[in-house]
């Protein structure tokens, strides 16, 4: 007799899973709450499928070195695998009480254990990242702080600086810094938005968390000669902070990248120089900080929706192609190309978008 | 015959899992992912390399004001020195002890330049000297660009050690490249988790 495996569940899963296997009459019991196609505490037997579970499921336990945000969810796709399989094995073998269509029960304990396996493989593809905002415009203002002449005036500045150097330059106010650090979350997101021309690099990002009371210029690895540390430094000090710690945003995202755009040499700067630089009092929202368990949680089904989409969709196009196809026309061409109707056209786009540049951590930042 | 016997389906599934096959099976990811490995190599030993060029004007700037810490100033020197004539042999990659002396080097001597900063605090006309000021944001900058590098690195190890140990890439680096070895990466060492002590 082995010992029974035990399967720690992530935390927030009431049910418990628990396998027994033994040499010669093996069974999985199973107290799990999803198993609704089983009559109550369903007992199986099986052999060297048991085992071949077990193989698996330990195959599929991460190394110590790998962070917790997957081992995580490679614990949560091990255990809706697993539920599968013993949903899948339950009615197939009612089916093959009916039926005995043997070979199809082994198809499907395959399909299912090679579909395990994959996931188990395809999972280092997930790794722990903070969710970001979606790039919206020149300037995303995450935090909701900034007021909406700030944003247009600032808008045609950097559009304009942008059409003089290429150089591209966002504001970006964020709700949350989700546990990050500011240095870290920024060149994340600027890599993540791809600001900054494929192979100059050259994008800056001005990163304004009010909650984090956190203020960061990030530039991209082909500015970082012209926007140097120690001028970002002191743009920090003396154009942006002491404006925020009187909780005058605008004016202070302003000033700063008045002093950004200076600093870089091109127009643009102008269009900022003549604004007033209180413009209304800010009212500081009452921020919450979120949890980042609830965000790792949508981040797994985000991640693996397009996944288990594009499957679905791809049996489904194909079956139905097959079916429209007359028999005697029955060619692999046809299948995937012929007689369809193509879409095209991609995604509306807001006019603005980043061109692929990447970041290394320049920069400075400040608090306040 | 082979036409009767197969339909036309059968025969493009077979081709089809034939293909996939072939390109899941690594042939190429593997020296791709080496090549990431090594890049991203070079860029750690690019921001280290640039973080030992900052040292020397900044212990001539402190020392102009604080030549009374000597004691820090000659830490930082000797841990400069130490780190930049290690001798990097060649496989420090896949040689465990040439990379754990390698980050010793460099843990230490990011440990003696933060009680180098740390001391400066208690001079007021150092903290308001422009060079010093200039030279530690730029080594605050670059300390933050060695931990994007680093992370960078880790990543692209992690990539490759996982494609080198899990089946099927492992089959075909066994087949095809015998040679490649498991990369190694970067740790937390003990004197990095403690928080510098700074004291007045």
């Amino acid at each position: 007799m082995r010992s029974p495996v035990m399967f720690p569940l992530p935390p927030g899963e009431g049910s418990l899973i628990r396998h027994r296997c033994g040499n010669s009459s093996a069974g999985i019991s199973s107290t799990s709450a999803q198993d609704t196609l089983g009559e109550g505490a369903a007992t199986r037997t099986c052999g060297d499928k048991c085992a071949a579970l077990r193989f698996d499921i330990r195959e599929a336990e991460p190394s110590p070195s790998v962070s917790r945000g997957w081992r995580e969810a490679i614990w949560r796709s091990a255990h809706a695998a697993s539920t599968a399989i013993r949903v899948t094995l339950s009615r197939r073998e009612r089916e093959q009480k009916e039926s005995r269509t043997g070979p199809l029960t082994r198809y499907a304990r395959a399909a299912s254990l090679a579909l395990l396996l994959l996931l188990a493989v395809a999972m280092p593809a997930y790794a722990s990242e903070p969710s970001f905002p979606a790039l919206t415009g020149r300037v995303v203002d995450g935090a909701g702080v900034l007021s909406e002449s700030t944003k247009s005036q600032l808008t045609d500045a950097l559009k304009k600086h942008e059409d003089a150097t290429g150089d591209q330059v966002v504001v970006v106010t964020l709700d949350s810094l989700q546990g990050y650090t500011i240095e870290d979350f920024g060149y994340q997101l600027g890599r993540h938005w791809g600001i900054g021309q494929k192979g100059k690099d050259n994008g800056v990002l001005l990163i304004v968390a009010p909650s984090e009371h956190k203020v960061r210029i990030e530039v991209g690895y082909g500015l970082e000669g012209t926007l140097t540390d120690a001028a970002s430094r002191t743009i920090i000090e003396s154009d942006i902070l002491p404006n925020f710690r009187s909780d005058n945003y605008d004016a202070g995202v302003i000033a700063g990248t008045a002093s950004i755009l200076t600093a870089l040499g091109g127009a643009g700067a102008s269009a900022l120089s003549n604004v007033p630089r209180s413009e209304r009092p800010i009212r500081i929202k009452d921020y919450r900080s979120h949890s980042r368990n609830d965000v790792s949680d949508v981040h797994f089904l985000l991640v693996m929706l397009p996944f288990f989409i594009n499957i679905a969709a791809f049996i489904f196009l194909v079956g139905y192609r097959i079916r429209q196809i007359p028999k005697d026309k029955r060619h692999p061409y046809n299948l995937i190309w012929g007689g369809g109707t193509s879409t095209s056209g991609g995604l509306s786009s807001s006019g603005f978008s980043g061109g692929g540049g990447s970041f290394g951590g320049g920069g400075a930042s400040g608090s306040w | 015959m082979i036409a009767r016997r197969f339909s036309p389906f059968t025969r493009i599934a077979v081709v089809a899992v034939l293909l996939i096959g072939l390109s899941g099976c690594g042939i190429n990811k593997i020296p791709s992912l080496d090549e990431q490995v090594k890049a991203k190599w070079s860029e750690v030993l690019n921001q280290y390399q640039r973080r030992a060029d900052l040292i020397p004007n900044l212990v001539e700037t402190v020392k102009g004001y604080a030549h009374q810490e000597e004691k820090v100033l000659t830490e930082v020197t000797a841990a400069r020195a130490k780190a930049t004539q290690m001798q990097i042999p060649a496989d420090v990659l896949s040689n465990p002890n040439a990379f754990h002396q390698f980050e010793q080097n460099q843990t230490e001597l990011g440990g003696a330049l933060a009680r180098l900063l740390a001391v400066s605090e208690k001079y007021p006309d150092l903290k308001s000297n422009q060079n010093f000021l200039a030279l530690q944001s730029q080594l605050e900058g670059t300390e933050n660009r060695i931990a994007v590098a680093r992370r960078d690195y880790i990543l692209a190890v992690q990539n490759y050690n996982t494609a080198l140990r899990t089946i099927p890439d492992r089959w075909t680096a066994a087949w095809f490249y015998p040679d490649l070895k498991v990369r190694e990466t970067f740790t937390i060492s003990e004197q990095a988790q403690q928080v510098p002590q700074v004291k007045f």
